[in-house]
């Protein structure tokens, strides 16, 4: 699915005037589609660099969040295994690993599940970016590629919504997020998460202590 | 700010980002219950705002009820039964190509 996001990516970039090199570049070093889409439609738009790289970057707090919950299953792996998987933590190599991670526990089996799965993201992204940018001007609009964002997202999504508590954080931070898209570009979503945070784990809190309390 | 030097600073910003906790992570040693509940909210929260805000809004404009919603419910169906999104993305893009002929 990176393939199509890619495509969408590399269309964008070249639509938005940025050239072939920089635009490719981009998607081999900073690997975040969002961020990448808003940085290259900010440049088009003449936004200051200031504001052009900081809206990247709060679209990528995200990922300062899969990595504490990476972290302590990263722990165990040596020095020169954890920093360069790092460059590979995306939304899918996350989600994926975390559930995953729930059920293996063995560091080198881990280590390479992240690696594989870091791969087989990276790969189709970088090709599906290169055939964006290339043909940008090529892609039948019918084919309507943009699609391929909410889809993409919400097949990782709904994988990850296993009981109430994760449903209340999913629709508290999609309900949040769309419903404060007059803040700055890019804040909305972090107040969306962090609010969606918020109300998971009091629910999750609350559901153990009654169990808790339950006669057995 | 040439727009290379702007991809490389997001570049490197972003990856102190991913590294952040993972190299903090040797330092701690105890997590403790509440935190390890709201990294657990992390993921939903997160892929639902990104979700929502692709699905709703056409750049800054609110999207017309459209094909999308459709095919975006279908392939929802298809995720939770199988709980793959392999599935759910083969079966999204036929389903939204297909239902946009019918529309």
């Amino acid at each position: 699915m990176a393939g199509p996001f890619g495509l969408v990516y590399g269309a964008t970039a070249t639509d938005s005037g940025i050239e072939t090199f920089p635009a490719i570049l981009a998607s081999i070093l900073v690997f975040a589609g969002a961020s990448q889409i808003a940085l290259v439609e900010l440049i088009d738009d003449g936004a200051s660099w200031a504001i052009a790289i900081a809206t990247g970057l709060v679209i990528n707090l995200r990922l300062a969040l899969y990595s504490a919950s990476l972290a302590p299953s990263f722990r165990d792996f040596p020095r020169r295994w954890r920093f360069p998987l790092a460059t590979l933590v995306v939304d899918q190599t996350a989600v994926l690993s975390i559930l995953e991670f729930e059920e293996e526990d063995d560091p080198e089996y881990r280590r390479w599940f992240f690696l594989g799965g870091g791969l087989w993201m990276i790969t189709p992204w970088i090709a599906g970016s290169v055939i964006g940018v290339l043909f940008a001007g090529d892609i039948p609009s019918n084919w309507q590629i943009g699609f391929a964002v909410p889809l993409m997202f919400t097949a990782l999504l709904i994988p990850t919504v296993q009981n109430f508590p994760k449903l209340a954080a999913a629709i508290v931070g999609g309900g949040v997020t769309v419903s404060t898209t007059w803040l700055p570009s890019g804040s909305n979503i972090m107040l969306g998460v962090a609010c969606g945070i918020v109300a998971g784990t009091l629910l999750a809190e609350r559901a153990a202590r009654s169990a808790e309390k339950a006669p057995t | 700010m040439s727009p290379l030097s702007q991809i490389l600073l997001l570049a490197v910003g972003s990856y102190f980002l991913r590294v952040s906790f993972i190299a903090l992570a040797s330092r701690v040693t105890e997590i403790s219950p509440r935190i390890e509940t709201a990294l657990s909210m992390i993921p939903p929260a997160v892929l639902a705002a990104i979700a929502f805000e692709s699905l709703l809004f056409d750049d800054d404009s609110l999207r017309g009820l459209n094909e999308w919603y459709i095919a975006l419910a279908i392939a929802s169906v298809v995720a939770y039964r199988t709980k793959s999104a392999a599935w759910c993305v083969g079966i999204g893009m036929p389903a939204l190509w297909i239902t946009s002929l019918l529309i």
